[in-house]
């Protein structure tokens, strides 16, 4: 019952999934995009979106102006750097030195999650030196029922484990 | 008033560092009354730091513009209640206050550790009375907000416009109050650790005083969010500026600490990694200390101009230098003797939760790090804003609210999976029929679907939970409201948690909400024009102008319509101050939980006609409802428990379900493992 009812939740997801694939973005939806890609050049730290001033909004004007004659966006964007700077885009390109601020995060992120999983083990592995007593105990068929009333009752809190 | 303020610092200084070394002192010399001594002169810091507040407060009441510090942040116009805002609106202010609210603090930390604790406060004295003595140091030497002004004036210049909002009096306050406050679990610790004790006797302290820290933290960040959202125009509530991610981190890591901290409360593990957390989130609030007094544009530049930022680097350093040399020094001592059993474990899951968070505040620390490195390295800058932080930081809070949903269902020591499916099949299956229900209405971003189900399926996890436990008691005769309220009371550090992790998911649906969804225009109205936009229609009726001494107020009056139905007018106004060459907004914003209209005048041109910027915002509604729900999971879960108050068991206690080995029993008589 449970397997045919999962079953039937995977399908719907992924008709789901599958009904939304997303329409072609307008012309505004796409300009929208690009002003939270593009940096007000007169007040740090804000994006074409973000900024009131009269400068960004002459370059969101700009922006939709380009898109109408069809220019694509990289190559507004590079108009803009060509203009500004790289420090124009909110996003440092991924080349150059500015890879490293792309490459790092998930190197690091790597490296940790291979740490845990290796610390981890290693912990496991030190118990079941010490404790093989105990590792048989829970893996004995018999105890089994018990031993998940017992999770059962630590996890729903009645015991004040928490 | 002046000469009165600086004594009460100098004393406040004096006062300090007597009390740091004598309890030091007194420890080693093993004289009683010296670490007594020491503690009294703890308390008194806190008399005299309000004495140097309250002088302030006075130069401010009375327009002392002999002061320098009251000449640069106030003056005669300027309304009253924002004297309290002008007192912390530059950096000799602020760090008086947060002098203040230290020495309140570590008052308060040390008179309720003097029984259980006794042994260890020594040391966590010490420390909370180094870092009192060092701000008071900053004050008296660098930035002594009692120097007097050079010439003489008759008026002020006046406070900062964009600090006149309400937001204002209590943002700034919670932030500098939480950052300081991290001081407090992390004296608490490596006091602990100093004095030898290495073993679990801080953990409660640590984790009250750190929850405590981060709901303080975490609240004063929520209401930044929202003034920004009000006040500086631009729609948003969070721009990951370098100035924001300096509370995030801080913040984070605490959020890492508070869940760790309770593998160690129940099951004696992870000693050494939360003591390497405190010390994280300890380092990391002393460089938001560092970043926010250093100047706000965070360049090298501005490092190099400013002493103050040199100060709180070194500062910063040395922090770092202490935190881990005694972490290291005890290292050994640390040693956990119960290893983790399983993978499908909440020990692991607690783990996981802790690699991500440390994963954003990875994230975060390098995108605010390495435009100054760039900066160094090479003659062109780049700019690390939003959308990096989305893009990468994005994903990984997503994992992260999954395992909010997953976790607190995972058994301690080993989770069966049988029983994880019995608990996790029907939220899953909901969530699912959820995603469908979007997909089919018309939803078409792929990513905010799931984003939204899993929202679901977090929230019906812990509804599920909260039915089921409020079920058992209600047979018992209780009605659900009160079976629901003591279910929340026999267990507060869960179920409070279970709130907070509630408010996570009210803010992450308007955060979906407005990040997928939102939609942005510019408009030039000419009195009587109209905008449309989505089913909107805007129609500008004309301005009002208000003259006042510091500033010229404009206000643009416009009447919102639905269907030509009118729902609504808006106020919202541009007001110009011509001494600080800044202008002020207000925007108008119609709020309903469903989307907030919010209209921002850019321009008021010369012929009448108004530029303005309309944005719709989706559930940004939700984002400020999270604040009072986080509050009070916050104030739940450090509620003292008066009944069954759950202490760390000893370590033979908990494990008692399964069988022990005579190996496993006697770990620490073992004397390798020291």
């Amino acid at each position: 019952m449970r397997l045919i009812l999962l079953s039937v939740l995977t399908g719907l997801l992924a008709a789901a999934f599958a009904a939304c694939a997303k329409p072609e973005p307008t012309l505004e939806q796409r300009a929208q995009r690009m002003d939270k890609q593009i940096i007000c050049p007169v007040c740090p730290g804000e994006t074409l979106d973000q900024s009131s001033v009269q400068i960004a909004k002459d370059m969101r004007e700009l922006i939709r102006e380009r898109l109408a004659a069809e220019q694509s966006e990289d190559e507004i964007k590079q108009y803009f750097v060509d203009r500004y700077g790289t420090r124009i885009l909110a996003e440092p390109p991924a080349s150059g030195v500015s890879l490293a601020v792309w490459i790092i995060p998930p190197v690091v992120m790597l490296a940790g999650a291979a740490a845990l999983y290796f610390v981890v083990r290693e912990m496991r592995r030190r118990r079941q030196d010490q404790g093989i007593e105990t590792a048989q105990a829970s893996s004995d068929p018999t105890l089994k029922p018990y031993l998940e009333a017992v999770d059962e009752e630590l996890r729903s809190g009645r015991t004040g484990s928490g | 008033m002046a000469d009165l303020g600086t004594m009460a610092v100098l004393l406040g200084l004096g006062v300090a560092l007597y009390a740091a070394v004598g309890s030091v002192a007194g420890k080693l010399t093993g004289a009683t009354e010296l670490v007594v001594s020491a503690r009294r002169a703890a308390y008194v810091t806190v008399p005299v730091a309000l004495a140097a507040a309250a002088a302030l407060v006075t130069a401010f009441v009375t327009h002392d513009f002999t002061i320098r510090y009251v000449y640069a942040h106030s003056n005669l116009v300027m309304d009253r209640e924002f004297i309290w805002v002008a007192f912390y609106a530059g950096n000799e202010g602020s760090l008086l206050y947060v002098a203040g609210v230290l020495a309140i603090m570590s008052a308060i930390a040390i008179r309720l550790g003097a029984g259980r604790l006794a042994d260890t406060m020594p040391y966590t004295t010490a420390i909370l009375m180094g870092i009192l003595a060092f701000f008071f140091l900053v004050i008296a030497v660098w930035a002594n907000p009692f120097a007097p002004l050079e010439f003489v004036a008759d008026d002020g210049l006046g406070i900062n416009p964009l600090l006149t909002h309400p937001g204002m009096w209590i943002h700034p306050p919670l932030l500098m109050a939480g950052l300081a406050a991290i001081s407090v679990p992390f004296a608490y610790a490596a006091g602990a650790l100093i004095a030898g004790r290495t073993r679990d006797e801080w953990v409660d302290a640590a984790r009250v005083s750190g929850i405590i820290a981060w709901g303080i933290l975490g609240t004063g960040v929520l209401i930044g969010a929202w003034w920004a959202y009000t006040i500086l125009g631009w729609g948003g509530y969070w721009g990951w500026d370098p100035i924001e991610n300096v509370a995030l981190m801080p913040w984070l890591a605490m959020t890492a600490f508070i869940h760790s901290i309770m593998v160690q409360k129940r099951r004696g593990m992870f000693r050494m990694w939360n003591i390497v957390l405190l010390n994280v989130a300890f380092v990391l609030a002393q460089f938001g200390m560092f970043i926010n007094r250093g100047g706000p544009v965070v360049s090298v530049h501005s490092f190099a101009a400013s002493t103050l930022g040199q100060v709180f680097l070194g500062f910063m350093l040395l922090s770092l230098v202490f935190a881990f040399g005694v972490f290291f020094w005890r290292y050994q001592w640390l040693k956990s003797d119960r290893p983790v059993e399983s993978f499908m474990s909440r020990e692991v899951a607690f783990l996981v939760n802790n690699f991500l968070l440390l994963g954003i505040t990875f994230v975060t620390l390098w995108g605010v790090v390495f435009p100054l490195i760039t900066e160094f390295a090479s003659d062109g800058t780049v700019t690390v804003a939003t959308p990096y932080f989305n893009r990468v930081n994005g994903p990984l809070f997503l994992a992260l609210l999954v395992l909010m949903g997953i976790g607190p269902v995972m058994a301690w020591r080993r989770a069966s999976p049988r029983s994880l499916v019995r608990w996790l099949l029907w939220p899953a299956a909901l969530a699912a029929l959820a995603a469908a229900g979007m997909a089919i209405a018309g939803i078409r971003e792929p990513l905010a679907i799931f984003a939204f189900s899993v929202l679901v399926f977090v929230a019906l996890v812990i509804l599920e939970e909260w039915f089921r436990s409020a079920r058992a008691r209600a047979s018992a005769g209780d009605n659900w409201a009160i079976a629901w309220f003591k279910v929340v009371a026999g267990n507060r550090p869960r179920h409070g948690g279970y709130i907070v992790h509630l408010s996570i998911l009210v803010l992450a649906f308007g955060v979906i909400g407005t990040q997928f969804f939102d939609q942005r225009a510019d408009f030039v109205l000419p009195p009587g024009g109209s905008a449309v936009i989505d089913d909107y229609r805007l129609e500008y009726v004309g301005s009002e102008i208000e003259e006042r001494s510091d500033r010229t107020a404009r206000w643009a009056n416009i009447n919102v319509y639905r269907d030509e139905e009118r729902i609504g007018a808006l106020r919202p106004w541009y007001a110009f101050y011509p001494d600080f060459r800044q202008a002020s907004v207000r925007a108008g914003i119609r709020s309903t939980p469903v989307e907030d209209l919010y209209v921002v005048p850019s321009e008021f041109l010369e012929d009448g006609r108004l530029v303005v910027r309309v944005s719709i915002n989706p559930l940004a509604w939700w984002l400020w409802i999270a604040g009072p729900i986080f509050l009070v999971g916050t104030i739940v879960a450090v509620w003292p428990q008066p009944v069954l108050e759950v202490r760390p068991a000893p370590a033979s206690a908990i494990r008692s379900p399964v069988v022990r080995s005579p190996a496993e029993s006697t770990p620490r008589a073992n004397p390798v493992r020291g």
